[in-house]
């Protein structure tokens, strides 16, 4: 008895020492709905919400839509899929919870069916300006009949590694469309490059607008999903 | 042990009982909210707009409590970093610099992702020989650059002393194309009772709206691509 009082005022006057609790999250919906450019629903995705153990997956329903209930407070990756169309990607999204559900619109867009079949460029100088400029041409080659169209998307780096993963300059050259197979470019390059230095530069057929990305959290660079997986051969440059 | 002791500590036993049951640990338990890590990009371009190689040593500074930098690809990256709001800084001398208000931050799983901003070099610019004059409805600037790799001027008036390129009435630009500077501005505009205060900037080459940010604190949106050329002189 004597024993159990000295332990009960050990307890009192040691037993609490500061504990850290963390905070019970806010609970609440999700509501993402999956559209294509035309708006209209995707159905099929995947959507794999990264954040919390064990990893969350939902499929979009004929509508679009997809809902998690009950997810906690916190910040989560959510990650779309489906054959045929470009992996997108929102990292780092806000889940703040309460009564009233998430709403979170996405755009899936299929990827390109055209393949570059030939490339050229050279480095020509403006005889009025003094400026260089990157002239050239892209040739594709379409593999579906049903129209299409896009853009090409340009990588340049001074590394012969180039890709839309490893790249210094990336922009639009030109719109590529259904029943056009070449495509003649002229990029300006002032100030880009100095003289004397080495250009890479490839180019990728790709499809949705310039701001359809998302970060690459390792390098910091854009990517940009709806791109085919092949782009055209590398070229090189000698700056003049 | 005689009954009466048995009792007494049984009831001291019972007491001590009571008082934790009651007192328990709450009081000294600290509520922590949610924590996680938060990543972010600073993109560093010449004065002249051209992109630079190495993106290091930005300082990027959280709710003034948090400070880290940059590394060579322009990567920060914040750790146990609790949930709440945030103002973010980013300074680098010879920098315009930036700030990103009403982060909103959960905590969690995964980083936090505040994108990547940008930051030009600021003219490194001094004016010498400098000659304020008020000549009936105008004021005449002269002085000398020490160069001329940048070229635009921007002079902005008040009628306060403390005018700058974010608190000002009217802004002027001029294109600098030697370094002996002659400028005149006509201020017949401005009512003749009121005093007029003038300061002048020299703006980096490649600046563009891609460098501004919207300060909430001042209320106005902010371009700090510029050095200052003189502090506000009083014309009239």
């Amino acid at each position: 008895m004597i024993r159990n009082i000295k332990f009960l005022s050990l307890l009192l006057v040691f037993g609490c020492g500061e504990q850290e609790i963390i905070q019970i999250p806010l609970q609440g919906s999700l509501e993402g709905i999956v559209i294509g450019y035309g708006l209209e629903p995707i159905e099929g995705v995947t959507i794999t919400i990264e954040g919390k153990d064990p990893l969350i997956v939902r499929t979009s329903d004929s509508n679009g839509k997809f809902t998690v209930d009950d997810l906690e407070t916190g910040t989560y990756n959510l990650v779309y899929t489906k054959p045929g169309y470009g992996t997108f990607k929102m990292l780092g999204y806000s889940f703040v919870g309460g009564s009233i559900p998430a709403k979170l619109n996405t755009l899936m867009v299929e990827l390109p069916n055209v393949n570059i079949v030939g490339f050229n460029a050279q480095i020509e100088i403006d005889s009025y300006f003094g400026d260089a400029a990157l002239n050239g041409s892209v040739l594709i080659e379409h593999l579906e009949q049903e129209y299409e169209e896009g853009h090409f998307r340009y990588y340049i780096s001074n590394s012969p590694d180039v890709s839309p993963t490893q790249f210094k300059v990336t922009g639009l050259l030109d719109y590529y469309f259904s029943d056009v197979s070449s495509y003649d470019f002229s990029l300006p390059i002032k100030n880009l490059f100095p003289s004397g230095s080495t250009l890479y530069m490839v180019v990728y057929p790709v499809r949705g607008y310039e701001d359809y990305s998302y970060m690459d959290l390792s390098t910091g660079k854009q990517l940009f999903p709806a791109m085919n997986p092949q782009g055209s051969e590398v070229l090189s440059f000698l700056v003049p | 042990m005689n009954t009466d002791t048995m009792n007494r500590n049984n009831i001291i036993h019972k007491f001590l009982l009571l008082i934790l049951i009651i007192t328990g640990c709450d009081e000294k338990e600290k509520m922590v909210p949610l924590q996680g890590d938060i990543v972010g990009f600073v993109s560093l371009y010449n004065e002249d707009g051209s992109s630079r190689d190495d993106h290091s040593n930005v300082t990027v500074t959280l709710n003034e409590k948090y400070t880290v930098l940059t590394n060579e690809i322009g990567k920060f990256e914040f750790k146990n970093i609790e949930a709440g709001t945030y103002t973010i800084t980013y300074q680098k001398e010879g920098y315009s610099k930036y700030k990103k208000f009403n982060y909103i931050f959960a905590g969690g799983g995964v980083p936090g992702v505040l994108g990547t901003i940008s930051m030009i070099g600021v003219p490194d610019v001094t004016l010498s020989n400098l000659v304020i004059k008020l000549e009936g409805e105008s004021v005449r600037i002269s002085g000398t650059l020490s160069s001329i790799k940048s070229d635009h001027i921007k002079y902005y008036l008040h009628q306060t002393s403390y005018v700058s390129n974010i608190d000002y009435g009217t802004s002027y630009s001029f294109i600098a194309e030697e370094q002996e500077i002659m400028d005149i501005i006509s201020i017949s505009g401005i009512h003749s009772s009121m005093p007029i205060y003038i300061t002048a900037y020299i703006e980096s080459k490649g600046n563009n709206s891609n460098f501004n940010y919207y300060d909430y604190e001042l209320n106005s949106s902010v371009n700090s691509a510029m050095t200052q050329l003189f502090e506000p002189v009083q014309v009239r």
